[in-house]
């Protein structure tokens, strides 16, 4: 039996489930209502991150035990949807923009939000696996959503058959994490000590982590993120960078942090480094800005992966931190991508998202170019914005486990990136305009995200500790 | 009663038939079919165990994974089909636009 307790607890699912049906309803019978379904759309996203801080129970499973509500689900929750809610109106604009005006674009948004509640909040395989998919397909469609481009399309295809190939490794990890352990309860797993010793269950989990690995985009399974980034609508490709991978973080972290398979650590901290070197060193060498940034979030996520190497206390922690500052950071630089974009033409290609059309920018329009170098900064992690904490944490706790090696590794990579940051920055700044280009308007949404963006980036750059309070007061 | 190993020694077999269909073939649709046939190994597997272990959750999930499984062809066909109308070919050895 449900109880009403329960339903309480899972108010922010039930907002997203409800908005995301109401909006394909109304895009059914209302042809012309795109903006009452970008308004029910916001509002629904703004409802869920409130009723997020408000008065939930703190540790629960709910719904036969199927769903978890815990502090770490919420935290995640929380910057899942913040990046959603970003994204999204930022997204409005660019997609009017595009031609590819439809309701249906805000629906599959929060059909995918939904999707990753689901996954953050699962306690067993199989919730997992149907929040992963919901995200998953929603992605797949979003992705193609240019429908008469054939990057857009190409992109689709890619993303589908290497997603759903991978979807088939999870689940032979799935399956065999079942045969040993016998249950697909999370908290039965972690009972069972004995588990970690056999062979089979840890290939299981192997082939587990291989599933997330591809979503998150990690070295060797990242091939399909600069493609899909690039051939992606750039509202999409800003979604799907941060919000997707603040899924699949959120999902596997404290699985694998809990777990805490010692004997996986030698895998992981190789793959980390490998990632890292991948990502920065094939994206000094891009001339197309959706690609560089793809490959500079494959670096990210390396990064990541060091701090989930750790398996400590403070891991999820880091990782948390790290995902919030990556958020606002990340998506501020695609929704400036999208906003310098030139509106769609015949052609198949993305127009105006070369290093070149950067070119002079500052003289043009020196409100975006302030705002690009600071999102720029942030990644590069130079100290006075968010990102360089996220960094801190990450690798203060892998200094904490004893991987001091992996540490220093990692920032020494990360200086390589800085040099493909200051790239973009000195064509802002130092570079003669290249031809005589039409005035970039910034449209009032999409201005409005990029504020939030960067003004967040340096808040959390000067207070870092307001995140832990923040999650600490509010949600104990 | 027939030993679980042998299920699931059928069930790896076909896991990898379906793999090396993916790595092997050209055809997109061809590829999509031999993911479903990963998924459908998987499931034999599921099932086997569930059976061995006398707990019903796995096949639960087995039709779990058959609902999926349906809503990923309507996408992975209605992309595919999306595709052919620009392009005019499935092979995906022509689809590359996207590289570096």
């Amino acid at each position: 039996m449900i109880t009403l307790a329960e339903l309480v607890n899972a108010v922010p699912l039930l907002i997203i489930a409800i908005a995301a049906i109401l909006t394909l309803l109304i895009t059914t019978f209302f042809k012309k209502s795109t903006d009452v379904v970008f308004a029910v759309t916001i509002i629904s996203l703004f409802a869920a991150i409130f009723f997020y801080f408000g008065d939930l129970e703190k540790d629960a499973l709910i719904f036969t035990e199927s769903l978890r509500i815990n502090m770490v689900s919420i935290m995640f929750s929380v910057i899942a949807l913040t990046a959603v809610f970003i994204s999204v109106l930022s997204a409005k604009s660019y997609i009017e923009k595009e031609e590819i005006n439809f309701g249906e674009y805000y629906s599959l948004s929060l059909f995918a939000t939904l999707g990753m509640l689901v996954m953050i909040h699962s306690a067993n395989l199989i919730v997992l696996f149907i929040g992963l998919e919901l995200m998953s397909i929603c992605f797949f469609v979003l992705t193609g959503f240019l429908r008469k481009r054939v990057k857009s399309n190409e992109g689709a295809l890619k993303y589908f058959l290497l997603g759903a190939f991978m979807t088939g490794f999870l689940l032979f990890g799935i399956s065999l994490i079942y045969g040993t352990s016998g249950t697909l309860d999370f908290i039965k797993m972690l009972q069972n000590q004995s588990l970690v010793k056999q062979p089979l269950f840890l290939i299981g989990v192997a082939l587990f982590s291989i599933g997330f690995f591809f979503k998150m985009g990690i070295f060797p399974f990242h091939m399909w993120v600069p493609d899909v980034y690039e051939g992606a609508p750039t509202s999409v490709t800003g979604l799907m960078s941060t919000a997707g991978k603040i899924a699949a973080v959120g999902t596997l972290a404290p699985f694998i942090v809990n777990t805490n398979v010692t004997s996986l650590k030698v895998i992981f901290s190789v793959l980390a480094v490998l990632t890292m070197l991948f990502g920065n060193v094939i994206a000094l060498s891009q001339v197309n800005i959706k690609r560089l940034l793809a490959f500079s979030s494959i670096a990210s996520a390396g990064y990541i992966l060091v701090g989930i190497t750790a398996m400590n206390e403070f891991s999820v922690k880091g990782v948390a931190f790290y995902l919030f500052a990556y958020t606002f950071m990340q998506l501020g630089a695609f929704i400036l991508v999208s906003v310098i974009e030139k509106p769609s033409d015949s052609s198949n290609d993305y127009k105006g998202v070369n290093l070149d059309d950067y070119k002079g920018l500052a003289s043009k329009n020196p409100s975006l170019a302030v705002l690009l170098t600071i999102f720029l900064f942030s990644l590069g992690g130079i100290p006075p914005f968010a990102g360089f904490w996220g960094k801190y944490y990450l690798f203060y706790a892998a200094i904490k486990s004893e991987l001091v090696w992996l540490s220093v590794i990692a920032i020494l990579l990360s200086i390589i990136s800085i040099y493909y940051y200051l790239k973009i920055i000195v064509y802002m700044w130092f570079s003669k305009e290249s031809g005589n280009e039409v005035e970039i308007v910034v449209p009032p949404f999409a201005s409005i995200a990029l504020y939030i963006a960067a003004g967040l980036t340096i808040l959390f750059g000067l207070f870092p500790n307001l995140f832990f309070v923040m999650f600490k007061t509010v949600l104990k | 009663m027939v030993e679980l190993n042998y299920y699931l020694g059928l069930s790896s077999i076909l896991f990898a038939i379906g793999v090396i269909g993916v790595l092997v073939r050209r055809n997109a649709i061809i590829i999509f079919m031999s993911i479903e046939l990963m998924f459908n190994s998987i499931n034999l597997s599921l099932i086997s165990f569930s059976s061995f272990l006398g707990d019903v959750t796995g096949q639960i999930l087995v039709f779990f994974i058959i609902a999926v499984a349906a809503a990923e062809a309507a996408i992975g066909l209605a992309i595919i089909i999306a595709l052919f109308r620009n392009k005019g070919t499935v092979n995906i050895d022509e689809i590359n636009i996207l590289k570096w």
